[in-house]
């Protein structure tokens, strides 16, 4: 169920991206289909009932119901990844609105 | 002994230095691609383990035959491309280094997952570099397509590791071999590495970015970004899609779609960037048509041939006309540069494929290969070099016949070639000389550089003295 929101979420935010012409709405869409993503990524890892795959005093059995810590490491990855782009598409953002005093893409024109 | 990592981490040190020491950044510049050229001649081949876990668990940099091959060609490249055009580094030093490390790490690396992080370092660094361009627009629509693109990949690669419990490129291919139901995993893997190697949907960004960067950036993308993820392109394509009839079809499907639409845009260019951005785009197509035909050794060839004459064409484009005039404007240009103007035909014929020159031998390859597949494809390749030779000779007839007297529009302003670029000068002599050398002898590549032909294991191809011996018999 979750991993189906999580696609949902992905879609959301390819469908914001093609649809607006605003270029900060554009990051977010990015940004919501970054997090649909990450969302995807951890319900590979993810067990019901499981625990975290730390050995301590209560858990210190290696035969316990652990949760694959992996995607865990990726998402941590992929979001700093997220966060890289984010900024770079801001600046790009500002930068474009100084040079042509709008967000909106159909204004600037776009021509080559 | 394991120096191979430190084609990835020196460039990062140094760009970490130069953040710091910010009036050495130019020096530091240099030193980072000197130290990584004269690394090559120690790093030894083999795979190697990082952290200390073994390959199905830890990220291994494996460097086979193939990749050694790449780490060659780009580092040389890289450092040849620096000092030709060293005018046009101004502040980004970091950046550059910080690409140069990504595109090490994306040819060396057997991890999918570490793949995809060497991506993101490439193309952020490139968003950056292309961004110098102040046409910011075209650099958002490449920010945007890229992120796409390498989510797509990310999710794709993430469905092989629920599948198979792996990211070792080498360990899923093993496990995968048998198994059925990959074509959603395949397909986003695909789509994520089409956009850097600029397959036909996918290229959008393309045109706006090559055509505004100046010498330095479009030299780096067009020779070094694109051959390294064409590098990619052909490890992952013959790992992993090797089993998938299906998906080979498609891929051969867009490929020549691609080749096709790059060569044919590229005969309507009206100046010299614009023709060789679409140029690129065709010898992407070609090239990742040859790789998912599994005929690795002519598409090495082509990605060496077209990198060392893109870096050279880009290189003087920009030179000769930096703020891109159509070529009709700039005739007889070459007539005062007469070093540049003989690199750039040299350069321009081997793109051709004309005899005497390094592409005639790429592309005789690609034939013979590919008429052992299919009569059709070999057809395509033809007619697409009668449409290359129709628009590159057009562009080398304009560029140094002056016109008619009093016809030339362009206000020849006299440059004596003392007063011109000595780096670039040197580069673009040492590069045509290696394209008519190689072009001439053949043998000398076979010998040196493709010394071991078991470049990659799961498909046969032509070597270069089994390539000689065809041809003999052949005539």
């Amino acid at each position: 169920m979750i991993q189906i929101s999580a696609i949902v979420l992905m879609l959301l935010g390819i469908y914001g991206l093609l649809t607006t012409k605003h270029i900060i709405k554009m990051i977010i869409g990015l940004n919501i289909f970054e997090v649909g993503l990450n969302i995807f990524i951890i319900t590979i890892g993810y067990k019901t009932g499981a625990v975290a795959p730390i050995l301590t005093s209560q858990n210190n059995s290696s035969i316990l119901n652990f949760v694959d810590p992996l995607p865990q490491a990726i998402v941590l990855t992929a979001i700093v990844i997220g966060f890289g782009i984010t900024a770079v598409g801001l600046i790009l953002a500002k930068k474009i609105y100084v040079q042509h005093n709008t967000y909106n893409i159909d204004e600037i024109g776009g021509k080559i | 002994m394991k120096y191979t990592i430190l084609l990835i981490v020196l460039p990062l040190l140094f760009a970490f230095l130069s953040m710091i020491f910010k009036n050495q950044k130019k020096p530091l510049l240099y030193l980072g691609i000197t130290v990584n050229v004269a690394l090559l001649f120690i790093i030894s081949k083999g795979t190697y383990m990082i952290g200390g876990f073994d390959a199905p668990y830890g990220i291994n940099l494996v460097l086979d035959q193939y990749s050694y091959i790449g780490v060659i060609l780009i580092n040389s490249l890289f450092f040849l491309s620096i000092l030709s055009n060293s005018k046009l580094i101004g502040s980004y030093s970091p950046v550059y280094l910080t690409l140069l490390a990504g595109v090490n790490g994306m040819i060396l690396t057997g991890d999918l997952f570490n793949l995809f992080v060497f991506i993101e370092i490439t193309t952020i660094s490139a968003y950056i570099l292309t961004s110098q361009s102040k046409k910011y627009i075209h650099t958002f629509n490449y920010l945007i397509i890229g992120s796409i693109g390498s989510g797509l990949y990310l999710l794709g690669v993430m469905l092989l590791y629920a599948g198979f419990g792996s990211l070792n490129l080498a360990d899923i291919a093993a496990k995968s071999s048998a198994a059925t139901g990959l074509l959603l995993p395949l397909l986003l893997i695909f789509v994520g590495l089409s956009v850097e190697t600029k397959l036909v949907p996918f290229n959008g960004w393309v045109r706006g970015i090559y055509k505004n960067s100046n010498g330095l950036v479009g030299s780096l993308l067009a020779s070094i970004v694109a051959s390294a993820a064409l590098f990619v392109m052909g490890r992952v394509l013959n790992s992993l899609f090797a089993t998938s009839a299906f998906m080979s079809n498609i891929i051969i499907l867009v490929a020549v779609i691609t080749l096709m639409s790059g060569e044919f845009s590229a005969f309507k260019g009206k100046s010299i960037k614009e023709i060789l951005l679409y140029s690129s785009i065709g010898q992407s197509g070609l090239i990742t048509l040859l790789m998912v035909t599994g005929l690795i050794f002519p598409a090495i060839l082509l990605i060496i041939n077209n990198a060392v004459s893109k870096l050279v064409m880009f290189s003087i484009a920009d030179e000769i006309s930096p703020e891109n005039k159509t070529y009709s404007d700039l005739k007889g240009s070459f007539a005062q540069r007469k070093i540049l103007g003989l690199g750039f035909t040299v350069a321009s014929f081997s793109l051709i494929g004309l005899p005497l020159f390094l592409g005639f031998y790429a592309k005789i390859n690609s034939l013979i290969g590919l008429f052992d597949i299919n009569v059709l494809l070999p057809l395509v390749i033809l007619l697409i070099t009668v449409v290359e030779g129709a628009y590159l000779i057009r562009l080398n007839i304009a560029l140094w016949h002056p016109g008619e007297e009093g016809e030339s529009v362009y206000d020849v302003k006299v440059v004596t070639q003392a007063e011109s670029n000595m780096g670039m000068i040197l580069t673009v002599a040492l590069l045509s000389f290696v394209i008519i050398i190689t072009g001439l002898k053949p043998d000398l590549l076979g010998n040196s550089v493709l010394s071991d032909h078991s470049l990659l294991n799961t498909k046969t191809m032509t070597t270069t003295s089994e390539f000689l011996i065809d041809l003999k018999g052949g005539l």
